[in-house]
């Protein structure tokens, strides 16, 4: 019965608590007596020997009770937290809620706390997550990427999309005239949408590019189509449908983690913060896959404002077709109604043609 | 109230206990600042421990009758859940975007396995709570379960809404009537009728709602159309009515959590006592009005005031008339299969009582 405690001498010293006994809710005052040889309760009419082996305590948490147990049903809690400290420091283990306890009741840590949480959640949306998905997208297979790219494509051939209604010389041109322009021609797909996704473009994961009828048929000659498939091929060059996924799963998970204790609909609004990280990072990758069509139109000798005129025909739908839409809107506001999606994750309209119309006059 | 010992439970009359909250906003703060960045260091592991730590702040400030609650889960079990449910989140949002069929059945499996979620996760908060060192324990089943979340909802809807507060009232049942203190069972006193009021004060706040939408764009119409072209006009209707429509379903779902607490806590039997409940509504209103406003300003940093303010509000306004506190009765330490424990803890879906 040697090293009872971690310090072999000390003034014996008494808390002041409540037993429980574990098998019914009374409560009775009681005594923890601390000595060099061991613990002794006393209560009522009972008294209890513990072994300084046997003790349990529970961790420090601002000044809730604390729960002193042994190894058997019963309980000795008690309101005196210093006295527990005391007998918790003579005990072995406990250091992470020792250690936990110190930072919670240091303010200036607390406020140290604050401002590396706002640093380290700022670093983690907005430089951590969209880095590591753009590394980790180049690590997935492409036969992985092109079998998920055939799965969104048949989804949204169930849901969305139907064959396309050009004629096959027609598509055969086109295909031929965009690959031309591309040492690695991804594979190019036309499909007729319906009017919910109208006159657009898009990249799937694997390197597929698909291209409405109705955008086809927007254009006012093909060069304008080359534009906007170039900034599509900027999309799949950059594996960037990959890197969405990734990013998309990332973000849920540390809104899981942010939000995971939280519930009730106040809390929601730690959401915001997040889901406006995620749109920023989207509408970068839109000005990157901007900024590779410029480059590639200036190559081939073109004009990047043919991208700016496209987009602006995207954006301000048919002229002369839709008699709804009878008051063409400026496309400066550009919040037309069913775009409302399209521009949370892509930059404004205004913005995008004005970068663009910027690069076409910077060198002929 | 320091002597309501051992008389004879034939003779004793009730005494008025009221329900205490001590914890502080700036303590609570702190614990809150300490967790975030320690789970952020350790890539989410302290998490279990942050849970645990914040738990044992709330239910430890939390008293009736000289008695404290405590809350005993051990951080390695919930971790280990949190670990499960964050790879199967993963693998469900990788599937929803790249396999959208396997993804669809994941969220089928997932919808169907609720019930069992549900019934882990109360049995499990349960089961790590306690009074006086007496455990609260949950005994519904899974087809219970079934039923509160899935069937009597269903009836509602078939029933175009008509038997929807019976449904709330089957589910405060399932909530309540499952859960007990040691040996002694609660008892939901609310009946029916009192969720029928409460969806009686609903439907009329949003006929009032509706009317007074529809004369404020009654108004704003002509107002609107001064300024020619309908899709500008469109637009700033659509502005001006979505703050207010989402402001109005606020309204409306914190009256109905408050409603609802208030109708599930008053009256609730616990053996021979009886806990009681006299909120008051609009103070509840204005507590979650400004506890969100503050938080907005604040960027969510008012959270742990917010946490503590409501919280206080809540315990205090129940009271427990005591007839006999002192003799719940431990269960019989059964061997209880801990499967499936992890999960409802990790999927915690704020099934509040």
């Amino acid at each position: 019965m040697t090293e009872l405690y971690s310090r072999a001498t000390f003034a014996p010293f008494t808390i002041e608590g409540e037993f429980h006994d574990g098998q019914t809710s009374k409560s009775v005052p009681a005594q923890l007596l601390v000595n060099n040889r061991g613990a002794r309760l006393v209560a009522d009419q009972l008294e209890i020997e513990i072994s300084p082996a046997d003790l349990l305590l529970s961790d420090r948490i601002g000044n809730t009770p604390r729960r002193i147990e042994w190894h058997n049903d019963g309980a000795f809690v008690t309101q005196d937290n210093a006295g527990t400290d005391r007998l918790h420091r003579l005990l072995p283990g406990g250091k992470v809620g020792r250690l936990a306890f110190g930072l919670e009741s240091n303010l200036p840590f607390a406020i140290v706390a604050l401002v590396s949480v706002a640093l380290l959640l700022g670093s983690v949306m907005f430089w951590g997550i969209p880095t590591g998905a753009r590394y980790l997208a180049t690590q997935i297979p492409q036969s992985l990427a092109e079998r998920a790219g055939n799965e969104v494509m048949a989804a949204l051939d169930q849901i969305h999309l139907e064959p396309s209604t050009l004629s096959s010389e027609r598509a055969e041109e086109l295909r031929t005239y965009l690959a031309s322009h591309d040492p690695f021609p991804p594979v190019i797909s036309f499909r007729s949408a319906g009017e919910t996704i109208g006159p657009n473009a898009f990249a799937l994961p694997g390197g597929f590019v698909v291209i409405t009828d109705e955008l086809i048929a927007l254009a006012e000659n093909d060069e304008q189509i080359l534009a906007v498939y170039l900034h599509e091929t900027g999309h799949a060059r950059a594996l960037h449908s990959e890197t969405s996924v990734l990013t998309n799963s990332a973000w849920l998970v540390l809104l899981t983690l942010i939000t995971g204790d939280i519930n009730g609909m106040t809390e929601t609004i730690f959401a915001v913060p997040v889901m406006l990280g995620n749109l920023a990072f989207s509408r970068e990758l839109e000005r990157e896959a901007d900024d590779h069509a410029i480059t590639e139109l200036k190559a081939l000798g073109l004009d990047p404002s043919l991208l700016a005129d496209m987009l602006q025909r995207m954006t301000q739908g048919v002229p002369d077709t839709d008699t709804d839409m009878a008051s063409e809107e400026a496309s400066s506001s550009g919040e037309g109604d069913g775009l409302l999606d399209y521009l949370s994750t892509h930059p404004s309209t205004a913005e995008r043609l004005k970068r663009i119309r910027a690069a076409a006059h910077e060198r002929p | 109230m320091t002597t309501e010992g051992h008389t004879p439970e034939a003779l004793t009359t009730a005494e008025i206990k009221a329900f205490h909250f001590n914890g502080s906003g700036s303590e609570f703060f702190r614990i809150w600042i300490v967790n975030i960045l320690l789970s952020i260091i350790t890539l989410g592991i302290y998490s279990a421990w942050a849970k645990v730590r914040t738990n044992r702040y709330l239910y430890g400030n939390t008293s009736v009758a000289e008695g404290y609650f405590d809350y005993h889960a051990e951080p390695l079990i919930i971790l280990r859940g949190r670990i499960i449910a964050v790879v199967l989140l993963l693998i469900y949002s990788f599937a929803a975007e790249l396999m959208p069929v396997l993804g669809a059945f994941m969220g089928l499996a997932l919808v169907i396995a609720l019930p069992f979620v549900v019934v882990r996760a109360l049995a499990f908060n349960a089961r790590v709570t306690s009074w006086r060192s007496i455990r609260f324990n949950f005994d519904g089943d899974v087809g219970q379960a079934f039923g509160a979340y899935f069937g009597w909802p269903l009836l509602g809807m078939l029933s175009l809404g008509l038997a929807m507060p019976f449904a709330w009232f089957k589910k405060a049942e399932f909530g309540v009537n499952n859960h007990r203190l040691g040996r002694t069972p609660f008892r939901l006193g609310a009946q029916p009728r009192h969720f029928y009021v409460i969806a009686l004060v609903l439907v009329l706040i949003g006929i009032a709602a509706v009317i007074a939408l529809g004369s404020m764009s009654s108004v704003l119409g002509p107002l609107l159309s001064a300024l020619d072209g309908d899709e500008e006009e469109a637009a700033a209707v659509v502005k001006i009515l979505l703050p207010v429509i989402f402001l109005l379903y606020f309204l409306v779902f914190s009256l109905f959590s408050a409603l609802r607490f208030r109708a599930v806590y008053n009256n609730l039997q616990l053996g021979d006592n009886r806990i009681n409940n006299s909120m008051s509504i609009g103070k509840y209103l204005l507590i979650a009005i400004t506890n969100t406003l503050l938080m907005a300003i604040t960027l969510g940093l008012y959270y742990p005031w917010a946490k503590v303010r409501m919280t206080r509000f809540l315990i205090d306004s129940l009271s427990l008339s005591a007839v006999n506190i002192d003799s719940f009765v431990a269960a019989a330490k059964e061997e209880q299969s801990a499967f499936g424990e992890e999960f409802g803890e990790a999927f915690d879906l704020g099934i509040g009582v």
